[in-house]
């Protein structure tokens, strides 16, 4: 990482104290990745179950308003 | 069919932005190269702002809504950048939750703290133990300090991408960065322990 022009000594110095963190817990997270992915996984086929779901829903709605309102019309015109 | 139409498998010698198309149409394989290639930094800073016992809940939460807002990855700023400003952002949440721990019970390290410190050669008993003081008067800074100062100095991002990161404006970066160092400097002197910082 390249320093400012503007940095006093202190911020240089405490730049190089906190560069050496930068090399900390590199172990951490090990089992991280496979978490995440299975988790994203299950949350994938919950969104597109619920997506399904929600198109045959909507859709059966639709059909009934649609029958509903053919029913209302021909009340009307009889 | 043209070669077009069929679905390219994802390789690690993709680059992010090959990695989000293919991860945003619901490429786990992707999205696992993704999280590989971005874990370490986004654990480090998750720790560095939340601490090393949630580091790993906050991250696994912040790549998750990563995954799931690819869509609206606008590709303005590199990948890196637009994932940090998640983690920034869950962290910061994970904390507003969070009972504060009174700074009298935050325990200084010793040097049993390592698991592995009695099998380190002596050198690095010694580096272990000065990261883990200065991780410990890192972690009295306010959080939006803190995070300022990871960004930059562990990090070693530019300001730019830390004005992304932070939504701050770049003149409040630089503001902040200067306050949160002056911060810890005086937190380090005021301590036995030598940081060779000048006077």
């Amino acid at each position: 990482m390249s320093g400012d022009p503007d940095d006093t000594p202190t911020d240089h110095r405490m730049r190089e104290l906190l560069g050496e963190l930068e090399h900390d817990d590199s172990s951490t997270g090990s089992g991280l990745t496979e978490r995440v992915v299975q988790t994203a996984r299950w949350q994938m086929t919950v969104r597109r179950a619920v997506s399904g779901v929600g198109t045959i829903v909507g859709g059966l709605a639709q059909g009934a308003a649609v029958l509903l309102g053919l029913r209302r019309r021909r009340e009307i015109d009889k | 069919m043209t070669t077009s139409l069929v679905k390219r498998r994802a390789t690690p010698a993709d680059s992010d932005e090959q990695l989000v198309t293919l991860a945003a149409g619901g490429d786990l394989e992707a999205f696992e190269l993704l999280v590989e290639r971005h874990r370490a930094q986004v654990v480090r800073v998750a720790a560095r702002i939340v601490g090393r016992e949630e580091a790993e809940d906050v991250a696994q939460d912040a790549l998750l809504r990563a995954f799931h807002r690819l869509d609206r990855f606008r590709r303005e700023a590199p990948f890196r950048v637009w994932l940090l400003r998640i983690v920034h952002n869950t962290a910061l949440n994970a904390l507003t939750r969070k009972v504060p721990t009174p700074v009298d019970e935050i325990p200084e390290p010793t040097e049993t703290d390592s698991a592995d410190a009695r099998r380190t050669p002596a050198r690095d008993l010694v580096d272990q133990e000065r990261r883990e003081r200065l991780a410990t008067k890192l972690a009295l800074l306010r959080p939006q300090h803190r995070s300022v100062l990871v960004l930059r100095d562990v990090e070693g991002m530019t300001y730019e991408e830390i004005s992304e990161v932070t939504e701050m404006p770049l003149g409040s970066v630089k503001g902040r960065l200067f306050r949160a160092r002056a911060e810890l400097a005086d937190l380090l002197r005021n301590n036995t322990y030598d940081w060779e910082l000048p006077s």
